[in-house]
């Protein structure tokens, strides 16, 4: 594209484009044919019928536009014998020279082209597409390529018609724009007509006029609203109007009721009024009176009753009295009591005492038994002064283990004793026994002396040992160094041979070589090799010498005597030994014996020691002996015993002493307690023998008088006390009677009887004044005391009618309130209906969505109707613009072409064809017109066509036996205009015609 | 000690308005969408609650249209019920929008309420503690059009500390909007007030930083594809002698964006649906969102992306996967600004005539005629904007070289 531009921008007032050679591969009749055109504008294709004229025009639009597609009108002209299908165009043009344009069947049914251009490139339908400026086959045949059918046509050209070609030309060259515009137009009629209903926006804005009016019918109902709380507000004031009235008649009819209902009670106080009248004046009557009559009357029987009582009481008591007796003293009584009280304590201490002295009788007979065995004796009082104090004791126990520990160490100091001296002895005796053993002195000096002898003798034969040794080491060393020898001899024979060998070779070498130096050097070799051959061993023959002389020094030692002096010298060393043995044990029982001896004098030493002590610790003991009564000969042990058994003595001693002073103790309260019954017994005869029995008639006795006294003095109080009270009675009695007096006398009446008369009347009178007061409370608390009141409502009926009215009334206001009240609430439902309800901004939401929907169907539309007004507004430049300079131009031609016998071409709007004006002045329409003249101006308006193109492209014109009908002179005129023409196109005219071929040169004509 | 007031400035509520330019929503997204103006109103009376303020202007068009949608009044007086609840004050001006000529319900307003009579310029005071902290000055349009400058009717009344002015209309300078009540930022200033608190003009946008702040704080819910970016109010907290400090807070729901997407790396359709769903994700990320998804570069896809309804297909393809979500980010339109990736249309094919031709074309108008004289079509729209006649002459100026250059494409 971007190339194209270019070429665009450097666009000259057009592009000639021509066709210089055709290469058919196959096409119709055609197989492998070239065909060459002129260099001329005009090239003039002759050939008799079925000789390929239309042939060729198809082969050259297939080549440029492509193979006709089956179902085009247009044939395909495929080889019927088959072969290769197709051929090419060389065609040449100002922008891009020559090109050739290839064109074979290929998978489309237009074929595949190749444009082969100058400088090698290759291209395809693009640039084809280019080279033509975008032209296509219907356009192209439109416009450029004519025949005597499409002459024809020239009745049905109309303005309209002239303007589609027209339009084809100046601007696309194609009429895409008006199918565009036919499609603009029917998208947009589906979307809005008008006057329609169908289409889309016209449904869509009925839609809202449906909405709009139910959103008006919401919004009316919203103006309800007002209506409706105006109604609300009036109802609620009648409510409230109604409310008032029924208060007013409720409070009246209330008061009609209460009036009513109070009627009995003024019947009834007009009866109390009238009662209290006939009541006498002036009754005298204490409060109460007669309340207090009774009282009175009632206490005095009461207190008559009582006093009878209490003397029935008094004599009671008297005779009582008078049937009670008591004997004896009531001073015996307190004594006993006293007696009473210690008597358990005399009784348990008897007991007691009996045992006591039988315990005491034990005592002393083990008392005396332990004095005698102390003391030899029963004399207690010498126990009595022995210290036994705890402090003793101790001081005791501490002597007499001192002194126990003396005698038990001089046991011991015995047994050492004894050891000793035994050891001793026994020592004296092993000493004798050794030196019995002893040799005699002399005897032991002989030995000495024989054996010093003959181990001199023996000295002298110790070397042969030696000897013997140096001679095995010797022969030992001997027989190696021979070995060694014989090797080394081996070694150097066996480096002879091999030298020798290598001589004898030399030898041979040094002749073949004649080298005689080298034969030399060799041999001085050998020679100095010899020289150092194995010598005899010196060192072995000084050993063999060596071992010569010793074998025969060894000889002369060898014989018996050696062996009996060496027996003889052991039995010597053997006496010596045990007597040396002997000596030594002897000097170590000597050395023992002189220890023993010292131990021995210690021991005598320690007895001294241990009569010192003993002599100390008597001096400290024997006053305790003394005083524990024990002789100087009890041992230590005795001493402490003794101690314990005195202690214990002087404890039952003790003991002792304690029972006879509780028996004592006992025996004096005996006495004490008798000294008091004794005499108490004698005063009420009791003559029982034990205490005890005594005892218990005597309590029997005592208790009786103790009862029968305390008896009579409660019965004395009583009758106090019953006397005290028939007093009091007496003294209330006779008040009463004078209280009772007084009353009557208030009352201002003689006698009871009278007193009561007037009470009653009294009575009478207070219960009708107190109805009427009650009544009259009544009235009070109902508000109706004032004296209208009281006097208003008399009439009873009267106050029922009222009554009634009243009733009637109020029913009448309550049903009316009740349908108030309804209304009201319907009001109220229908207002929070209207309040409640979003009906109205709903339904606002939604007409407003879809008049946004109408609005962009209304743009689409919009869009559409402008692009349609853009065509349009095109079209009107091209027919307004353009066509003006086309008729001209048509004019032109035909004019040319009639040799000046027509001068106008005419093309009326809404005209179905052209009309044309004759030089005298006739206008005539395309019909009225001789086929040759029509044809005539067919082919100016084709002319004028293909130039009106000029601007875009100059492409080839095609002419297909198109002047049949005319004149040689019109022919001639024609052609002129071909010539005219062929500057910008090359003009290709086929003909069957021959005589046509006079009007054109040679060169311009290819017969086929 | 100088005594400090606070309080939101907000306006253009248009409570349940419909959003523009939506279709064919899915039930889910389209209550949601329903629901949002109200959701952003909430969200300020949240606000007001949360900041303990003291009062909140409204500087007109809290209803969309002049009919005063009764839902919207109902949810309003809910919402000023809370406020009242919390001694929080409403002083409100009414707008074009929500003019008083229009023929509306009247609902009872709770006694925090104030709104400024649409006779002349009213001065109502804020009183805290039986003291006056502030004079506010406010005007409520009697009739859709308000044409004249009013600004002259603002007077300082009485003593008071602070002064602060509520006014609906179009200052000098801010395009694209009726100019109702017309003013420039110098007829402000000379009116020595304190805080200005303006509505009418969507954007926000502050036209004086200080002394006093002139602010436009916008709508709080964006209603249609030009409506990007957050929305939301501004706090403001002014003290004696006239120092504020204000900051803009966002309330919005559904937030409408733009997004511009390169389409030079991308090769294949299947490409850029993904890039587009990455897109959306990483928006979804932010809450819910309309997108308008602005494609633009150069690339090979120009003959595939160029026709409209493949694109609105590819669109309804990625919106499938929307409904139900609990943030749903919808892709509103996927628009095309894309050049192909050659020079084809400078190529020899297309005669200077014919593009000359389409290039000054002037019959916009005559194209439309039939549409425009359709009784329905003329009830329920307008005349094409300016933008939308130049959209429409490049879409069809685009239909028509696809459509005669499709075979030449497919061919290539």
């Amino acid at each position: 594209m971007s190339c194209l531009s270019k070429n665009g921008s450097g666009r000259k007032k057009g592009d000639k484009m021509k066709i210089k050679e055709l290469h058919i591969y196959g096409y119709g009749k055609f197989a492998d044919k070239k065909i060459s055109f002129s260099d001329h504008g005009i090239q003039v294709i002759y050939g008799l019928n079925e000789a390929g004229k239309s042939t060729l025009m198809s082969f050259i639009h297939s080549m440029l536009f492509g193979f006709p597609v089956k179902q085009h009108p247009d044939k395909r002209f495929e080889p019927k014998a088959g072969g290769k299908y197709g051929g090419a165009l060389i065609i040449e043009c100002e922008n891009f020279g020559t090109v050739k344009v290839e064109r074979v069947k290929g998978r489309a049914a237009a074929g595949d082209v190749t444009l082969y251009f100058q400088d090698g490139r290759t291209g395809g339908d693009k640039e084809l597409a280019e080279i033509l400026k975008g032209t296509d086959r219907p356009t192209y045949q439109a416009i450029f390529s004519f025949d005597l059918f499409g002459l024809q046509k020239v009745y049905e050209l109309n303005r309209e018609k002239l303007g589609k070609y027209l339009f084809l030309t100046s601007v696309f060259g194609s009429d895409q724009l008006y199918r565009l515009e036919e499609k603009l137009q029917r998208e947009q009629e589906d979307l809005f007509k008008p006057n329609g209903r169908k289409p889309l926006l016209n449904r869509s804005l009925n839609e809202l006029m449906e909405d709009f009016a139910e959103l008006q019918h919401a919004k009316e109902q919203q103006r309800a609203y007002n209506f409706l709380i105006k109604e609300r507000d009036s109802l609620e004031k009648q409510l409230k109007d109604c409310q008032n009235e029924k208060v007013t008649l409720k409070t009246e009819r209330k008061k009609v009721e209460k009036q009513i209902a109070v009627l009995p009670l003024l019947e009834r106080r007009k009866e109390c009024l009238q009662l209290l009248k006939d009541f006498p004046d002036g009754i005298q009557f204490p409060e109460d009176g007669l309340v207090r009559l009774e009282k009175l009357s009632a206490r005095r029987d009461e207190v008559l009753e009582q006093l009878g009582r209490v003397q029935e009481k008094e004599k009671g008591i008297e005779d009582s009295l008078s049937a009670l007796k008591i004997d004896g003293r009531p001073a015996d009584e307190t004594i006993f009591e006293e007696l009473k009280s210690q008597f358990p304590l005399i009784q348990k201490q008897l007991e007691e005492q009996k045992l006591f002295i039988v315990q005491q009788q034990m005592l002393e007979g083990q008392i005396h038994e332990e004095l005698i065995y102390i003391f030899g004796h029963q004399d207690e009082n010498a126990i009595k002064k022995i210290d036994t104090s705890v402090r003793m004791k101790e001081k005791i126990k501490d002597a007499a283990k001192k002194y126990e520990q003396l005698f038990q160490r001089k046991k011991l100091l015995d047994e050492q004793y004894e050891r000793a001296q035994y050891s001793l002895e026994e020592c004296e005796r092993r000493i004798k026994e050794y030196e019995s053993f002893l040799l005699d002195p002399s005897e032991r000096e002989r030995l000495i002396e024989e054996q010093s002898a003959i181990e001199q003798e023996m000295a002298q034969t110790a070397d042969k040992h030696y000897l013997k040794e140096q001679i095995a080491q010797l022969k030992a060393k001997i027989n190696e160094r021979e070995k060694k020898n014989r090797e080394k001899l081996k070694k150097w024979k066996i480096l002879t041979v091999s030298l020798l060998s290598v001589f004898a070779f030399a030898i041979v070498l040094s002749f073949v070589y004649k080298n005689w130096l080298f034969l030399t050097a060799f041999l001085s070799f050998i020679i100095v090799f010899f020289f150092f051959r194995p010598q005899d061993d010196e060192l072995l023959k000084h050993l063999q010498i060596e071992h010569g002389q010793l074998v025969k020094k060894l000889d002369k030692q060898n014989d018996s005597r050696i062996l009996e002096r060496t027996s003889r010298l052991k039995h010597i060393k053997e006496i010596l030994w045990k007597d040396q043995q002997v000596r030594q044990k002897i000097e170590i029982e000597k050395m023992n014996y002189k220890g023993k001896e010292q131990a021995y004098e210690r021991i005598l030493s320690l007895y001294d020691e241990w009569e010192h002590e003993k002599y100390q610790l008597q001096h400290l003991i024997f006053p305790f002996y003394e005083h524990f009564h024990l002789p100087k000969e009890a041992e230590g042990s005795q001493l402490l015993e003794q101690f314990e058994r005195i202690a214990s003595c002087q404890k039952l001693i003790r003991e002792k002493r304690m029972l006879e002073e509780k028996v004592r103790l006992y025996e004096e309260n005996l006495n004490q307690f008798r000294k008091k019954f004794e005499p108490l017994c004698e005063y009420y005869n009791i003559r029982a023998d034990s205490i005890e029995k005594r005892y218990s008639e005597l309590r029997r006795i005592m208790e009786e008088n103790v009862k029968k006294r305390s008896q009579k003095e409660a019965l004395m109080k009583q009758l106090k006390e019953v006397q005290e009270e028939k007093t009091k009675f007496r003294l209330t009695f006779q008040s009463i009677e004078r209280e009772l007096e007084k009353l009557f006398q208030s009352a201002g009446a003689a006698s009871e009887e009278e007193y009561r008369k007037i009470g009653m009347l009294k009575k009478e009178r207070e219960k009708i004044e107190t109805e009427l007061n009650w009544i009259e409370g009544q009235l009070r608390t109902k508000g109706l005391l004032t004296s209208s009141d009281m006097n208003d409502y008399q009439n009873e009926r009267a106050l029922k009618e009222r009554e009634t009215f009243l009733e009637e009334k109020e029913e009448e206001l309550e049903k009316m309130e009740d349908s108030i009240r309804k209304k009201l609430a319907e009001t109220e439902i229908e207002i929070r209906k209207i309040e409640l309800s979003g009906l109205y901004s709903e339904l606002k939401y939604s007409f407003e969505m879809k008049r946004s929907a109408a609005k962009k169907l209304a743009k689409k539309w919009a869009a559409m109707a402008v692009a349609r007004e853009m065509l349009k507004h095109t079209t009107n430049y091209v027919r307004n613009e353009k066509m003006p300079k086309l008729l001209h131009k048509m004019e032109y031609f035909f004019r040319i072409a009639t040799s000046g016998e027509y001068e106008n071409i005419y093309l009326a709007e809404g005209s179905p064809s052209f009309s044309v004006k004759r030089k005298d002045g006739l206008v005539f329409t395309a019909e009225e017109l001789s086929q040759g003249t029509a044809e005539q101006l067919y082919t100016a308006i084709r002319f004028a066509l293909a130039e009106s193109m000029q601007k875009r492209i100059h492409l080839p014109l095609m002419i297909d036996d198109s002047f049949v009908n005319f004149d040689h002179l019109r022919i001639k005129n024609i052609v002129s205009i071909m010539r005219q023409l062929s500057d910008h196109h090359q003009m290709l005219l086929f003909t069957c015609h021959q005589h046509i071929l006079s009007y054109f040169q040679d060169e311009e004509i290819i017969y086929l | 000690m100088t005594r400090r007031i606070t309080f939101i400035h907000t306006a253009d509520l248009h409570l349940d308005s419909p959003f523009t330019g939506l279709e064919h929503l899915p039930e889910s997204i389209f209550k949601r969408i329903q629901e949002s103006t109200f959701t952003a109103f909430e969200r300020v009376i949240e606000l007001a609650a949360k900041e303990k303020v003291d009062f909140i202007l409204i500087a007109g068009d809290l209803y969309d249209d002049e009919d005063r949608s009764l839902k919207a009044q109902l949810r309003l007086k809910k919402q000023f019920e809370r406020l009242n609840e919390e001694g929080i004050q409403v002083f409100i001006i009414f707008g074009n929008h929500d003019h008083t000529g229009g023929n509306w319900v009247h609902i009872q307003w709770p006694e925090n309420v104030h709104i400024f009579s649409d006779r002349d310029v009213e001065c109502i005071p804020f009183v805290r503690d039986g003291k006056v902290l502030a004079n506010i000055y406010g005007y409520s349009y009697p009739t859709r059009s308000v044409t004249e400058n009013i600004v002259y009717k603002f007077q300082k009344r009485n003593e008071a500390p602070l002064h602060i002015g509520l006014l609906h209309g179009t200052a000098s300078g801010t395009e694209g909007h009726e100019p109702y009540c017309p003013f420039t930022i110098q007829n402000l200033l000379e009116k020595d007030f304190d805080y200005w608190a303006l509505g009418h003009i969507h954007k926000r946008q502050i036209l004086h930083r200080s002394d006093p702040p002139i602010i436009y704080p916008g709508n709080i819910q964006g209603r249609h594809k030009k409506e990007t970016g957050e929305k939301g109010v501004y706090l403001v907290e002014l003290a004696e002698g006239g120092k504020s400090a204000y900051r803009f807070v966002p309330v919005f729901d559904i937030l409408w964006n733009e997004i511009k997407l390169s389409v030079n790396e991308i090769a294949a359709v299947g490409e850029l649906y993904d890039h587009i769903r990455a897109v959306k994700e990483q928006q979804r990320r932010n809450g819910s969102a309309l997108l308008t998804i602005m494609l633009d570069g150069a690339s090979s896809l120009f003959w595939d992306l160029m026709d409209q309804d493949h694109l609105d297909e590819l669109a309804q393809i990625l919106n499938e996967e929307e409904e139900g979500k609990n943030e749903f980010v919808w892709i509103v339109s996927i628009q095309h600004q894309i050049v192909p990736s050659d020079d084809f249309f400078s190529s020899s094919y297309i005669s200077k005539d014919f593009e000359q031709i389409l290039d000054h074309f002037h019959q916009f108008d005559e194209a439309m005629e039939p549409l425009y004289k359709n009784r329905l079509f003329r009830r329920f729209f307008q005349s094409f904007t300016e933008n939308e006649k130049e959209e429409l002459i490049k879409e069809a100026k685009t239909m028509i070289y696809y459509e005669l250059f499709k075979q030449e494409w497919k061919r290539s």
